[in-house]
């Protein structure tokens, strides 16, 4: 054990770091965007808009994240017509990867609102969007928080495979320092434990919130969630409909 | 767009193609089989009484699940050493076997507790509960959620590339390489993912079909 060389690097792994933050953060937000028409053209009553949309998420959602990573550096040059930097064909790759995860976990919190919602806006006057922006979304948003919480924790850890396109996130970050001093134990061993704290903090962040919406994503993508959903018995205790502590806060971006 | 596509390359390159797939199917299986093992033992250990056990099944779970593949792989293979195969396949199943002991777990804990006691109040030995109540029942409730976790294995698979095996996702770069077709060699392995992931769902709804049926025969 040298903790020497961790102690030396640190500089360099926290840029790292930082960057993995960064590639993170944007790509949700992206991938929230996209995640939200997808789950709209999904729920659309017309088939031609249903379908393309089924077909992209579920085709995606087959492909390993490298597959798309190699996509987003092979499709990307030949759609624009000059070669991309790393860094855009990675958020490019992320984006279109999570953007099916997050299609299927918005729809599901779409899905969690009552229909009688939407057809009580509808009757008293509000546009389809306008229902989906003031009623359904904002109530959505935060059954779907722990759901949410999850693909974030898996979009950070997945932010370590765009190493092999060459940006240096906090993975290659790490590898660049064992390829010059060679203490592999060290080096990702400390990986794996920033890795752990970070992910941990997180998914202890969407249990409490699980805690306190207990509604089922309804994907069944993500074992997580799928665990304490269904335990015992987690429906008894759903507060009921009317009885929130909070009011719902409408801070959802309009679409 | 001046890209013109050349399909013939994924013929003259067959043989890279076939051996990759040979790959992913070999490190795939060997992980579903070995990670459904191991993440079994360690969700039905979450539910014994020795308080020890069960927390270190808990701490397993988390510490495995909460690392990025990549670095666990990179962990077998760099730092303690051990061949690209070998590395793969238990980086493979550890982190599997985490997720799917959550999967067997959530399965056992949809069995409400009355049926356990009803069960144990006229008289089955703990052995013949776990046999004939909870069982049947967990298993219908673990297959599809098992199935999502089958074809992450194979999904995950191609992260073992990154430590020089040579399965389909490294094949797409050899060809991008060999030939700079990468378009097409990554649409006919998008295309060969998209198939082995339907072939999953496949043997999982003839699984399920199969408990079904076992159910109704008692």
């Amino acid at each position: 054990m040298d903790l020497h060389v961790i102690v030396e690097n640190l500089p360099y792994l926290l840029t790292g770091l930082q960057l993995t933050v960064i590639l993170s953060l944007v790509s949700m937000a992206g991938s929230f965007v996209g995640g939200a028409a997808f789950a709209m053209l999904r729920l659309s009553p017309w088939w031609w808009l249903r379908w393309p949309a089924i077909l992209y998420i579920d085709i995606v959602r087959t492909v390993p994240l490298i597959m798309v990573i190699f996509w987003a550096f092979f499709l990307v040059p030949v759609l624009t017509g000059h070669a991309t930097t790393p860094i855009t064909a990675a958020l490019f790759a992320l984006i279109l990867f999570n953007t099916s995860y997050m299609a299927e976990v918005i729809r599901a919190g779409i899905q969690s609102i009552p229909k009688g919602q939407v057809e009580a806006s509808r009757a008293i006057g509000l546009t389809y969007l306008q229902a989906m922006r003031h009623v359904v979304l904002p109530q959505a948003l935060r059954n779907m928080s722990p759901a949410l919480v999850n693909r974030f924790i898996a979009l950070f850890m997945g932010t370590s495979l765009v190493y092999i396109i060459g940006v240096t996130e906090f993975f290659r970050a790490a590898n660049n320092v064992n390829n010059r001093v060679y203490r592999s134990y060290e080096v990702f061993g400390f990986v794996a434990i920033v890795y752990f704290v970070c992910c941990y903090a997180l998914s202890l962040a969407s249990r409490a919130l699980e805690r306190r919406f207990a509604v089922p994503d309804g994907t069944g993508h993500d074992a997580r969630t799928v665990t304490s959903v269904f335990g015992e018995d987690s429906q008894h205790e759903r507060p009921p409909a009317g009885g929130r502590r909070r009011a719902p806060r409408p801070w959802l971006p309009s679409l | 767009m001046a890209y013109k596509f050349d399909w013939g390359v994924l013929l003259v390159y067959r043989h890279l193609l076939w051996q990759g797939l040979v790959l992913t199917v070999q490190l795939s299986a060997l992980g579903m089989v070995l990670s459904l093992v191991l993440g079994g033992v360690i969700g039905l250990s979450r539910r014994v009484e020795a308080k020890p056990v069960r927390w270190l099944c808990g701490a397993y779970i988390e510490f495995f699940r909460n690392i990025p593949l990549i670095v666990q792989l990179f962990f077998w293979y760099f730092a303690v050493g051990l061949e690209a195969f070998p590395a793969a396949v238990i980086g493979l199943t550890v982190y599997t076997s985490a997720y799917i002991a959550e999967v067997i777990r959530s399965g056992l804990q949809s069995i409400p507790r009355t049926q356990i006691e009803a069960a144990r109040s006229f008289g089955m030995t703990p052995y013949q509960v776990i046999r004939h109540v909870v069982l049947p029942q967990a298993l219908m409730r673990v297959i599809p959620p098992l199935g999502v976790e089958f074809i992450n294995v194979i999904k995950n698979s191609s992260i073992a590339m990154t430590i020089s095996i040579t399965e389909l996702t490294f094949q797409t770069q050899q060809i991008e390489s060999l030939t700079f077709r990468g378009f097409e060699a990554a649409t006919a392995i998008t295309i060969l993912y998209v198939l082995l992931a339907l072939a999953i769902v496949a043997l999982m709804a003839t699984i399920e079909r199969l408990v079904r049926l076992d159910l109704r025969l008692g």
